[in-house]
């Protein structure tokens, strides 16, 4: 009875540990100016996203609401496109687009990453040599020409973009996560739920992977910048849907009109801004997650 | 450093080419469409205009003798006719490939160089106003897209200053006296792509070196060279810097030697004649005969790349040189 | 009788933090003569690397002496400014850091890191420097052949001896010792040991050895300082204090380090944890963990002043003994 009572003690203890870490973590997040700016940021294009549809009404394919590639007016903020749509109305949708491939993407990223990283540094011997001769392959090809490649083979509608970015940029996190997995299986608790019995499985999902995610925390809100920076390249360079209004299909139209001969800044200056803010946020926060867990970075 | 390491690259190097090229060869015989239309509408109508064509493409081959014929044609870079410019392929690339490389040898190792030496002084400034400044604008570079911040140079200096061409890379049209003529209009050609490229590049090696620095900044040799009684500059120059190029230098290998793929969104936005170029009007023309050649040169590219990398850390890290 | 080489005086060496100053050394003075070797003991935090660290003047940057004076061969070198430091740091003090492992940078030659120093403080060719080298591996039972390989073919306790022959480079008059063996297996550990004593004696050097290990001390220094919380809680001949210790703390120190000589009894491990220094007790600063503040000689609100308790240099800082002596 005395014993429980200390291991409940030490639990109550470890619980305490955790929390006051976290809390620690957070207090030092929120001390980085760049992080908190960057969080402020990211809530600005966040409720761009999710309150501008309501407020603000926008159909993509309703066209010639005033004169070609016309100067911006009262009611129209930001004038018209090459069809006479609303650039501002396309600006507030295609932050939508944009949050939604970034972090698609990084859905994808992460469960090939993860999943590959994690077993291949778990198991290690012959999976690993695989997996991680695989991963280098890939991770040397160079992206844009294999996208380009791809899309001519399954198509370039937005959510084969997706697919695309996806399983091209997956070779980063997995090596990351298979790094900190082969530290993490050296630890005590890895040994100990081994020595009782527990299956590879069941150790990777619930011993490893919590313990892998923060310190890949950094390299994920990267990803979701990267993947929002390829869209918009890719858009620019005509694979993308021009169905859907991304940031990076303004700019493309932008350049087609001859936007920036003609001086029609309202068509491709605030869809950029947008980018930027937006991409800048991501790399903001990622940094500021990543000074918490390589303390060198800090400033002292 | 050993035969035996060597040999040991060479060999995996060997593996990962087979495996590239084999994708390449699989990936386009995945690709939509018939790829004899293309060629010529008229004759791909007709079945015996057809066969004409598919006995000249070895279409009419087994799968394994066209993946041999293909093989056989990469490795003597005999790339086929080009379907859009009904030339050999081989004639087209040479020329986008010197065009893309004037480009990268004018902005590339710039940029990297910008960046190392940025890396250097933010981080030897660590958390002082200097590091705050510099890094906090590396960032921001680091999520302008390239394309979007040379519009805006373009805007600027070709448009409203009329400073510089706004794009091509000689004037169209212009006949050339003599060499220095050419050169001079190349060069005032090539000063914004340059600029917007170089940028582009300089922020993500500006945050690797600075981060690289910091690291080996809190390792023991560092406080022992300055318990040596060393100046700073020179604990930074002879301890950390070397130390903290190590990782880098294989990513600088690897951005050198893809320059020739060119630079894609700054190529199309300049209408600079270079791969990058190439490359993205293949895929929207569907020239399948180009985007498979420049795929095997560029797969051919980094895999040497990741040879000479693996050999090149080997020799600038004792710890591989010799272990 | 003999000469001072190094005069500590009251030092404070404080770290600026966000929330404000940590005082990791707070009034601590020793003298230490020529050719004589004095250790510091004390639990990791209790200020004895930073003490060392402001002697050679290698403090981090948010790290700061605040009070008190560095007497060198009768030089004041607290306030020595950065260009005649370089010349100061190697040529008079050198160090032996914490973690050898790590000290030679991987991707130099062992030789080429020796014989740095050397350039940088005499004038002499790189071919002089590198016969000077030559020798010192010989000093350092270092094979020569090994002279121009990189530190990874080195075994640790090569290692460690090419870091005493960097070291010894330049003829230095005081060297320091940040637990120089505790990256080492024990039976290297004692040969490095061994090797240091014997140098120390032969070059007649002197030494501040700075380790959590009484043993060692024992083994190497005439003198030893027990730090506890910034300050110096006993100081005094080794083996005096070692054997007749007087404060509590040197006491459980001493029993908390099993002695593989004496009798096998259960080793005592010291309950609780030092204070932190950004806010430190006001007082004894030991009282918190002291099992004899409840004497009645004890007063743990007021800090007790380090005496000259034997009146022959075994100084305590304890109240227990204050009073006692008069």
């Amino acid at each position: 009875m005395v014993e429980t009572q200390d291991v409940q003690n030490l639990r109550q203890r470890e619980k305490e540990l955790k929390k006051k870490k976290i809390y620690n973590n957070v207090k030092l997040f929120f001390s980085n100016k760049r992080a908190v700016f960057g969080v402020l940021l990211l809530g600005l294009f966040i409720a761009m996203s999710a309150l501008g549809p309501i407020f603000y009404e926008y159909d993509h394919f309703k066209y010639f609401l005033g004169p070609r590639i016309g100067m911006p007016t009262e009611e129209f903020k930001l004038g018209f496109d090459e069809m006479g749509r609303d650039v501002f109305g396309a600006v507030i949708y295609g932050t939508r687009a944009s949050l939604a491939i970034g972090l698609s993407v990084t859905l994808i990223v992460v469960l090939i990453g993860s999943t590959l990283g994690i077993v291949s540094g778990y198991f290690g011997g012959i999976t690993d040599i695989i997996i991680m001769r695989i991963t280098e392959v890939v991770s040397i090809i160079p992206t844009i020409p294999l996208i380009l490649t791809l899309s001519v083979i399954i198509g370039q509608s937005f959510s084969n973009i997706i697919i695309i970015l996806g399983v091209t940029s997956w070779t980063g996190t997995c090596k990351l996560v298979r790094s900190q997995t082969l530290s993490i299986k050296q630890r005590n608790y890895v040994e100990r739920a081994k020595s009782i019995g527990a299956s590879d499985a069941y150790i990777m999902v619930k011993h490893i992977l919590p313990n892998v995610f923060p310190l890949i925390f950094s390299n994920i809100i990267l990803t979701v910048q990267g993947a929002i920076m390829s869209e918009s390249t890719l858009a620019f360079l005509g694979v993308g849907d021009p169905n859907i209004p991304t940031w990076g299909q303004l700019l493309r139209s932008a350049r087609e009109q001859g936007a920036i001969t003609t001086g029609s800044w309202w068509l491709f200056i605030p869809a950029g801004i947008c980018l930027v803010g937006l991409a800048s946020s991501f790399v903001f926060i990622g940094y500021g997650f990543d000074e918490i867990n390589n303390p060198k970075l800090r400033r002292r | 450093m050993s035969i035996r390491f060597i040999l040991n690259r060479l060999f995996y190097t060997f593996i990962m080419f087979i495996f590239v090229v084999t994708l390449n060869f699989a990936l386009f015989r995945l690709m939509p469409g018939d790829p004899l239309t293309m060629v010529s509408k008229e004759v791909a109508s007709s079945p015996e205009g057809r066969a004409t064509l598919e006995h000249l493409y070895g279409l009419d081959k087994p799968m394994f003798q066209q993946y041999i014929d293909y093989l056989k044609s990469m490795t003597t870079f005999d790339f086929g006719i080009s379907f859009h410019y009904k030339q050999p392929v081989i004639n087209i690339l040479g020329d986008k490939i010197k065009n893309s490389l004037i480009l990268g040898i004018a902005a590339v190792p710039l940029g990297i160089a910008i960046g190392i030496i940025g890396g250097i002084i933010a981080s030897s400034r660590h958390g002082k106003k200097t590091d705050v400044i510099i890094t906090t604008s590396s960032m921001i570079i680091y999520a302008i897209p390239t394309f979007w911040f040379a519009m805006i140079l373009l805007m600027i200096f070709g448009v409203k200053l009329g400073w510089v061409p706004i794009n091509s890379m000689v004037t169209p049209g212009a006949n050339f006296l003599n060499n220095m003529e050419y050169i001079k209009d190349l060069l005032h050609h090539l000063i914004v792509p340059v600029i917007s490229y170089s940028v582009a590049i300089f922020g993500s090696y500006l945050l690797i070196m600075r981060g690289a620095m910091i690291d080996v900044f809190t390792e023991d040799y560092v406080l022992t060279a300055r318990a040596k009684g060393l100046k700073e500059k020179q604990v930074i120059m002879r301890h950390v810097v070397p130390n903290a190029l190590l990782p880098i230098s294989t990513t600088v290998i690897y951005s050198l030697a893809i320059i020739f793929t060119g630079a894609f969104s700054i190529e199309v936005l300049f209408s600079w004649p270079g791969m990058g170029k190439l490359m993205v009007e293949s895929v929207n023309r569907r020239d399948y005969p180009i985007m498979q050649a420049s795929n095997y040169l560029i797969a051919v590219a980094v895999i040497l790349a990741n040879f000479i990398m693996d050999v090149v850390y080997g020799y600038l890290d004792p710890r591989i040189r010799i272990g | 009788m003999s000469e001072v080489l190094l005069e500590v005086q009251n030092l404070k060496t404080y770290f600026t933090i966000t929330k404000g100053k940590v005082k990791a050394v707070d009034g601590v003075s020793f003298t230490l003569n020529k050719g004589e070797s004095i250790g510091l003991v004390g639990e990791s935090g209790c200020g004895k690397t930073t003490t060392a660290l402001s002697v050679i003047r290698l403090l981090p940057k948010e790290g700061n002496v605040e009070g008190g004076k560095i007497i060198f061969e009768g030089n004041d070198i607290t306030n020595l400014e950065e260009e005649k430091l370089s010349d100061f740091r190697w040529k008079e003090v050198s160090m032996i850091f914490q973690g050898a492992m790590n000290a030679l940078n991987p991707v130099k030659r062992v030789c080429d890191q020796i014989a740095e120093p050397i350039l940088l403080h005499e004038k002499i060719s790189k071919t002089e420097a590198m016969k000077r080298v030559k020798e010192l591996f010989e000093l350092v039972e270092l094979d020569t052949n090994l002279m121009y390989s990189y530190p990874h073919e080195f075994s640790g306790g090569m290692r460690q001896r090419a870091i005493i022959a960097m070291a010894l480079a330049c003829n230095p008059k005081l060297i320091i010792g940040d637990e120089p063996t505790t990256a080492l297996d024990v039976m290297v550990q004692a040969q490095i040991l061994d090797l240091i004593n014997d140098l120390r004696k032969k070059l007649n050097m002197s030494m501040i050895m700075i380790t959590h290990d009484l043993s060692i001390i024992t083994e190497t220094c005439d003198k030893v300082a027990i730090m506890y919380a910034g300050k110096i809680v006993e100081l005094g001949e080794t083996e005096e204090v070692v054997t007749n210790s007087l404060h509590p703390y040197t006491k459980m120190l001493i029993s908390a380090f099993p002695n593989i000589y004496g009798e096998r009894k259960m080793v005592d491990s010291i309950p609780g944890d030092p204070p932190d220094l950004y806010n430190p007790p006001e007082g004894c600063r030991f009282a918190q963990r002291c099992h004899m503040v409840n004497s009645k000689v004890c007063i743990p609100e007021e800090s007790p002043p380090l005496i000259d308790y034997t009146g022959e240099g075994h100084f305590v800082a304890c109240h227990l003994w204050r009073n006692s002596n008069v």
